[in-house]
């Protein structure tokens, strides 16, 4: 994509980054259902959100609206006792995936995937846009709308439970 | 962010330190607390850890029937992004330029700071036309060339007298020859180097030498990941320089072979360093020893941490290839390879350790010890 290009369609931005956007969903939500439905409403928000599009990072700029539409379907969900991510990671294990994506499922370090799912949204947030995605810290302050200094330490708490998680 | 006083442990800059994302004094700050404080030089191994874990994490490829329910075209569904390869890459270079610092483990009797360029040049200007039995210094190598290389981090240009060896090819390679195209107006030989069946280097030998031209080393999805090519060439008699005595001052202990079937060719002695040269028959790798502490403050930044078996080290980039730093026993050791950097890992960690625990070795493996309860490794 260059400078002085009409913004891409939407199914470009689709079939272009599906593997970027399917990676930081999942890692998000833990669960190819939730994951899916994520992208969806990403795609969604691309579609209405295209004409703004400055060209520069397209990730950026796609990690920040997953990561506001993760934000905003976890807000949903404490509204929903019931679906809210239990504090105990034992019983964040991800649902046996059905057989068309067993596949793919089996091959991720599973351990790793359960541990970022016990973090609190907020951190968890802060360190998929870190170490999956990739932006830097003044990148990730853009998309949580938080101080510099926030990301840090958010990332920094992050790591830390993941670290007593993973021993 | 948290407040921190003077001579509380560090927080959340160990984070920031990793991601490169400290100011220049919050940089020094950290640095200079974690010179003296083995605490939180655990911690920072430990949380580098665990973001390498998650760093480490695969992409996960959508089903297909979620773009379909996008309504996108669902033909093209395994094209890569090449963006996100880019941002793969973005943050391989981005980790590379990671700060990372020594601690002084041993309470130093002289401590030592290697001088990471000089023994870079000692390597790449390495004479190694021996035979493993140490002898025959008096042959003539034969080439003098200037050699340009370029890789991920950067370019570097060295006048060398390459490195001609005479070990062979190790059997861990499957290599392929074949008359090659001139470069720097020689005839060459082209040699392929396959690993599991896929290419990983492809070599150009000067045809009458055997001395290395050209050498490009590929990763798993073709790219070059660095390639070295020799401009110029002259036939020379630059001599070799002297042989160590087969003790090597008593200091270290030489072994004739390391993992990878990398053979001892030479030993040399350097002024107060000890530089041990091996070959695998493709690749070279030199070994520096010298006696004392590591000089935390002293390095140069752009180390990361690396586990060399069951030590712990430092790794840096040069353009052709990786070195290695670590201490064991009151010796700090710096290995600079140019083949790919699990190769040169595996052959440094299996350099023999000394008997004797200092007090520094103790440190270590109790920070070690410490490192590994909380992240499971």
């Amino acid at each position: 994509m260059k400078d002085n290009e009409e913004p891409p369609s939407w199914e470009d931005v689709a079939r272009e980054h599906a593997r970027f956007l399917y990676t930081v969903a999942y890692r998000l939500t833990g669960d190819h259902d939730d994951a899916q439905d994520l992208v969806q409403e990403v795609l969604l928000r691309v579609r209405r959100g295209l004409a703004t599009y400055q060209p520069g990072s397209m990730e950026g700029w796609l990690s920040r609206i997953t990561t506001n539409a993760f934000l905003d379907e976890m807000r949903r969900r404490r509204r929903r006792p019931a679906d809210a991510l239990p504090a105990d990671p034992e019983r964040v294990l991800p649902r046996h995936p059905p057989a068309d994506e067993a596949l793919a499922a089996e091959t991720l370090p599973a351990d790793v995937q359960t541990a970022l799912l016990g973090l609190p949204d907020d951190f968890r947030a802060a360190v998929v846009l870190c170490d999956v995605a990739g932006l830097s810290y003044q990148e990730i302050g853009e998309a949580l709308d938080i101080p510099v200094g926030t990301v840090r330490s958010r990332i920094h708490r992050g790591r830390a439970l993941l670290r007593e998680a993973l021993a | 962010m948290t407040m921190r006083r003077p001579g509380d442990h560090l927080d959340d800059e160990l984070s920031g330190l990793l991601d490169g994302e400290l100011s220049a004094d919050e940089t020094v700050a950290a640095r200079t607390h974690l010179a003296g404080c083995a605490f939180c030089m655990a911690e920072l191994a430990a949380i580098d850890r665990t973001r390498t874990l998650v760093r480490s994490l695969p992409a996960v490829d959508p089903p297909t029937s979620l773009l379909a329910r996008a309504a996108a075209a669902p033909t093209d569904l395994d094209a890569r992004p090449p963006a996100r390869r880019a941002a793969v890459l973005a943050s391989i270079v981005a980790a590379a330029a990671v700060l990372v610092v020594l601690l002084q483990w041993a309470p130093a009797d002289r401590s030592v700071s290697p001088s990471l360029a000089g023994l870079v040049q000692a390597h790449a200007t390495s004479v190694v036309n021996t035979d493993p039995a140490d002898v025959a210094a008096d042959q003539p190598p034969g080439v003098e060339a200037h050699v340009h290389i370029k890789g991920a981090t950067g370019e570097a240009e060295f006048d060398v007298v390459p490195v001609v060896s005479r070990v062979p090819v190790a059997a861990k390679y499957t290599v392929t020859t074949a008359p090659g195209q001139p470069v720097a107006d020689r005839p060459t030989i082209d040699v392929e180097v396959r690993e599991q069946g896929v290419l990983a280097e492809r070599i150009a030998l000067d045809a009458e030498t055997g001395v290395v031209l050209r050498r490009e080393l590929y990763d798993v999805s073709g790219g070059v990941v660095r390639m070295a090519l020799v401009e110029r060439v002259r036939m020379t008699h630059t001599p070799a320089p002297t042989p160590a005595h087969r003790t090597a001052g008593g200091l270290v202990a030489a072994p004739s072979k390391l993992d990878g079937d990398y053979l001892r060719v030479g030993v040399y002695r350097r002024g107060r360093v000890v530089h041990m040269l091996f070959s695998d028959g493709l690749h070279a790798l030199s070994v520096f020893a010298q006696a004392g502490a590591l000089a935390a403050s002293d390095l140069p930044g752009g180390g990361r941490l690396v586990r060399l078996g069951s030590k712990t080290g430092y790794h840096y980039d040069w353009p052709g290839g990786d070195v290695l730093l670590w201490e064991s026993g009151g010796v700090v050791y710096t290995a600079v390879g140019d083949a790919p950097v699990e190769d040169v890992k595996a052959a440094a960690a299996s350099m023999p350790q000394r008997s004797r625990l200092s007090i520094g070795e103790r440190v270590r493996r109790r920070c070690r010890a410490l490192a590994e309860a909380v992240t499971g490794g």
